[in-house]
């Protein structure tokens, strides 16, 4: 029908600032927040720009940040 | 008299995630009028006021035996229902608001009043009742309704592991769904041999095979369908065989009567949880436990 394919946008979200602090306090126990209520407890193995691996008992666990409420340093273990 | 052996009926598997809704819903199948609470106490009621033990043993060995085999099926399901709480609170002084996310859970008992463990109730919280108990005295009105009770309680497992598809919760309603199928076809005959009406031919109801379920089908190719465990280690209860002898309808295979309990698995530990208070005991009072615990031994 129309031979011009329409252009297509691609749009990534990215919030510059979590990522950035996120990056600050990677080794170390943190609780986070997501939202469907529920929370991921571990140790920060590593952030990227639109995820961060949290590892807890030997299991990665890989969050997509824009699924993140807000993270908080454990208080425990 | 009951023994008790510390292990499951099955291996557990304990993921490092929960699902608190889900949690909420398995509730049904522990707590519900057709929940494990609802089959052990009817078998174990009918098996207390069994009129003529001698004369009908065999349908008494049947209600017997099966009722322990519902006492671990009330274990397994809570055992389930406490893994699936993982992951909804986390330690922190009391102005952090640490049970924040319990507020917008289905089941916020488990919150308050029973420290992300397992109730007596049912989904919607409401108590397990006396009153689903049905022991008439009149052997076939009981051996039927147990019938009527089974394919109840297999039709909620079924929905069930269709609302979740956590891995503790498939695999505890996979294992249930067979023994289930098991026990309706234990009724099924044991109203056959009272009645001489062949009940096995309206099997299975809902009309779907246990092997549509994934997690249904490894335990149907162990044969854990076509066997009937006496759960008795001095050779007692084992007059079911007089019922449970022939070929399983459902499959075509010899049916077995096992004596003893099925190898199982351990019974999962829980983490202490210091935002629930539970179970409340620091490392300096442990020390001093312990202490007072070795001392004089």
């Amino acid at each position: 029908m129309n031979d011009q394919q329409p252009s297509v946008e691609f749009v990534s979200s990215f919030d510059p600032y979590v990522y950035q602090t996120l990056a600050s306090v990677v080794g170390g126990r943190i609780v986070v927040q997501l939202s469907n209520n529920s929370v991921v407890k571990g140790v920060l193995k590593e952030v990227m720009p639109d995820h961060v691996v949290v590892e807890t008992n030997g299991t990665p666990f890989y969050v997509r940040i824009q699924q993140i409420i807000w993270v908080s340093p454990a208080s425990h273990k | 008299m009951f023994k008790r052996v510390n292990r499951l009926q099955i291996e557990l598997p304990v993921p490092e995630y929960g699902d608190a809704n889900a949690a909420a819903a398995v509730q049904e199948l522990l707590g519900g009028k057709f929940g494990e609470m609802s089959t052990l106490n009817n078998y174990m009621y009918q098996s207390f006021n069994f009129r003529q033990k001698t004369k009908f043993k065999p349908f008494y060995d049947l209600v017997a035996s099966i009722t322990a085999e519902e006492f671990g099926h009330v274990e397994l399901v809570s055992n389930t229902i406490n893994i699936l709480q993982k992951g909804t609170s986390f330690a922190g002084d009391p102005d952090l608001t640490p049970l924040q996310n319990g507020k917008d859970q289905r089941n916020t008992y488990a919150l308050i009043a029973t420290a992300q463990t397992s109730m007596a109730g049912d989904s919607m919280g409401n108590p397990w009742r006396g009153d689903h108990v049905f022991s008439s005295g009149n052997l076939v009105l009981d051996l039927l309704h147990n019938f009527f009770l089974e394919c109840g309680a297999r039709t909620h497992k079924m929905r069930v592991y269709e609302m979740t598809n956590h891995e503790t919760a498939r695999e505890m309603i996979g294992y249930l769904l067979v023994r289930g199928g098991t026990h309706v076809l234990a009724y099924a005959k044991a109203i056959e041999m009272a009645t001489g009406v062949d009940i096995t031919k309206m099997l299975p109801i809902p009309n779907l095979d246990n092997r549509k379920f994934d997690h249904a089908r490894k335990f149907e190719d162990q044969g854990l369908g076509n066997i009937l465990f006496t759960w008795n280690d001095e050779g007692q209860y084992k007059d079911i065989r007089s019922i449970w002898k022939g070929d399983n309808p459902l499959n075509g295979q010899p049916l077995v009567v096992q004596d003893g309990i099925p190898k199982g698995g351990p019974i999962p530990d829980l983490d202490d949880l210091p935002e629930e208070f539970a179970p409340g005991i620091g490392p300096d009072e442990y020390q001093q436990i312990a202490k007072r615990l070795l001392a004089n031994m």
